[in-house]
């Protein structure tokens, strides 16, 4: 344990001084400042242009902005910054292979399982962190400026999202204990992250499928209840499970 | 004295390529291996095959009596290793990486303060609050040393460690190999040949993937003192002539040939034949034991 969670510290204190883990947090936080002022500014921006549009035969009145319009944006919002995180932790191993940092480790007796573990652990603390930031900044703006009664389930809604940013992660990690280039880490995720949603064009398997925890709005609008997503989450949890075995399987027979 | 690494029958492939064929060496407890062989002779493998970096395709390793296995390899805890350029953690200072080291080799963190501070002084570094990422490559392979020795290791394996250093930081660095020889066995590849001579006690020899040669260095120096003699011939051209009468012989390079010469009846035989052949010499004389003139020999006969 203590080994484990030297290597976790080790990872931590990398992330503090390569400056990825403020990079991150700010970029989180511009997104999640834009999201709200992109809902307050857009009566304004449509009022400045309703002239333009109303040439062009659209009438512009009357537009009411609600909470739901910036909860919109937030989710909206989040497959970029999920994008912007794999690819700042898509070299978190290939980069120890190519310069062979690992060797040393792991002549030191030190487990593959326990690197492997501590890098998954390290970069699902990083994504919690970075999603709670993202998330409470947007709550601020959102309960400050709007009614955010009306949306509802908004908490639940928002965790589903993190599940799924954890699935994606997982994935990823799962992929870099076999690939030594990021291409091939960045191709991995990709894949691992958009096949169930085309897996889940057939109807019956739909409700099963990872990427159904992305619908946040559908639960802030009432459309659908936090219930209905159940299936979902065990489908996930399991799909996790599975991904992180094989990647530490992977990791511990991958030649250094 | 029991053996503190057993190789038998080692095998290993990339793709087509068999670069281990039949590696079969030990090494006895206490003792400072020289591990040598021309550049791709599969030291680097042999080394990570016994670190269990690389699947092998056939044969066993022991390390302090322990099979070696793949992957998680539980006999890594016997050994500090050291490779020709160590990678670190550039965001670390030397110390730091020091303590983490120590924490995941499992050293108690009450003997962990002291024993970094005194490997430090050890190799130099005591001083340096610098990144790693700053250090000069020399300075880097004195931390790789400090690194191994951390832990107090049973084994250390070097790896080329001077092979990337400046005539000073290669010295250092044998130094600092010679004073920890007490404390550990070790096995240390290399081509400098005099690195060698200057401090191991036993060499293995490898060449296309099987060893060749392995003994201590006193039994190696007493077999071979037995008289060899260096003909330098004019004309490459000669040479057939000399190996179809001296099968025995080997050829140092594309002019030199070594022949058995124990005595002055040997010699005058071997001077005979070059004058009765009309073989045109440019220097004949009696060699003394030198290691890259044995290295030379036993890879030739290959």
């Amino acid at each position: 344990m203590i080994a484990f969670c030297a290597f976790v510290r080790k990872e931590i204190v990398e992330l503090i001084r390569n400056k990825r883990l403020i990079i991150l947090l700010a970029i989180f936080t511009i997104f999640a400042i834009l999201g709200p002022l992109t809902a307050v500014l857009t009566p304004w921006i449509l009022e400045t242009m309703s002239d333009l549009l109303e040439s062009s035969g659209v009438t512009v009145n009357g537009i009411t902005i609600t909470v739901l319009d910036s909860w919109t944006q937030y989710y909206k919002n989040l497959p970029i910054l999920l994008i912007v995180f794999v690819l700042m932790f898509a070299g978190l191993f290939t980069k120890e292979y190519a310069r062979g940092t690992f060797e040393l480790i792991i002549s030191k007796g030190m487990s593959r399982n326990k690197i492997y573990f501590a890098k998954m652990l390290t970069v699902l603390g990083t994504w919690t962190i970075c999603y709670i930031a993202y998330f409470l900044i947007s709550l601020a703006y959102n309960v400050s400026l709007w009614d955010n009664r009306v949306a509802q389930h908004w908490g639940i809604a928002a965790f589903l999202y993190w599940i799924f940013g954890v699935y994606v992660i997982i994935g990823m990690v799962s992929v870099s204990g076999f690939s030594a280039s990021v291409s091939g880490v960045l191709i991995g995720t990709g894949v691992f992250a958009v096949m169930p949603e085309l897996i889940g064009i057939l109807p019956k398997i739909t409700k099963y499928m990872p990427t159904q925890l992305t619908s946040g709005i559908l639960i802030l609008t009432g459309s659908i209840k936090p219930n209905d997503r159940i299936e979902s989450i065990v489908v996930t949890a399991i799909l996790c499970f599975v991904a992180g075995g094989i990647g530490a399987k992977g990791f511990s027979k991958k030649q250094l | 004295m029991g053996a503190m690494i057993v190789v038998e029958h080692l095998k290993k492939s990339f793709g087509q390529k068999d670069v281990l064929k039949d590696v079969t060496f030990s090494v006895p407890e206490g003792s400072l291996m020289g591990f040598v062989g021309r550049n791709g002779a599969g030291k680097t493998t042999t080394m990570k095959a016994l670190l269990g970096l690389y699947k092998v395709d056939g044969g066993k390793m022991f390390i302090n009596g322990e099979p070696v296995t793949y992957g998680n390899t539980v006999t890594n805890r016997f050994i500090g290793y050291l490779s020709d350029v160590p990678q670190f953690y550039d965001f670390y200072t030397s110390r730091e990486y020091l303590y983490f080291c120590g924490e995941i080799s499992g050293m108690k963190k009450a003997n962990l303060r002291d024993r970094v501070e005194e490997i430090l002084d050890l190799v130099g570094l005591s001083r340096e609050q610098k990144r790693i990422g700053t250090f000069s490559r020399g300075m880097k392979q004195r931390l790789g040393i400090a690194q191994a020795l951390l832990n107090r290791p049973k084994l250390l394996i070097c790896d080329e460690p001077t092979s990337a250093l400046d005539p000073l930081g290669r010295k250092e660095v044998l130094k600092l190999m010679s004073e920890v020889r007490n404390e550990t066995t070790i096995l240390f590849s290399t081509h400098i040949l005099s690195d060698v001579e200057r401090i191991c006690d036993r060499l293995a020899v490898l060449n296309d993937g099987i060893i060749v040669m392995s003994d201590t260095v006193a039994n190696i120096k007493k077999s071979r003192s037995m008289g060899k003699m260096v003909v330098e011939l004019k004309n490459s051209f000669d040479i057939p002539i000399m190996m179809k009468h001296y099968p025995e012989a080997s050829l140092l390079d594309e002019s030199k040939v070594i022949l058995s010469a124990p005595g002055q009846e040997e010699r005058a035989q071997i001077l005979s034949f070059l004058v009765e052949q009309h073989l045109d010499y440019e220097k004949i004389y009696v060699s003394e034991w030198n290691l890259e003139d044995l290295f030379m020999e036993v890879i030739a006969k290959k």
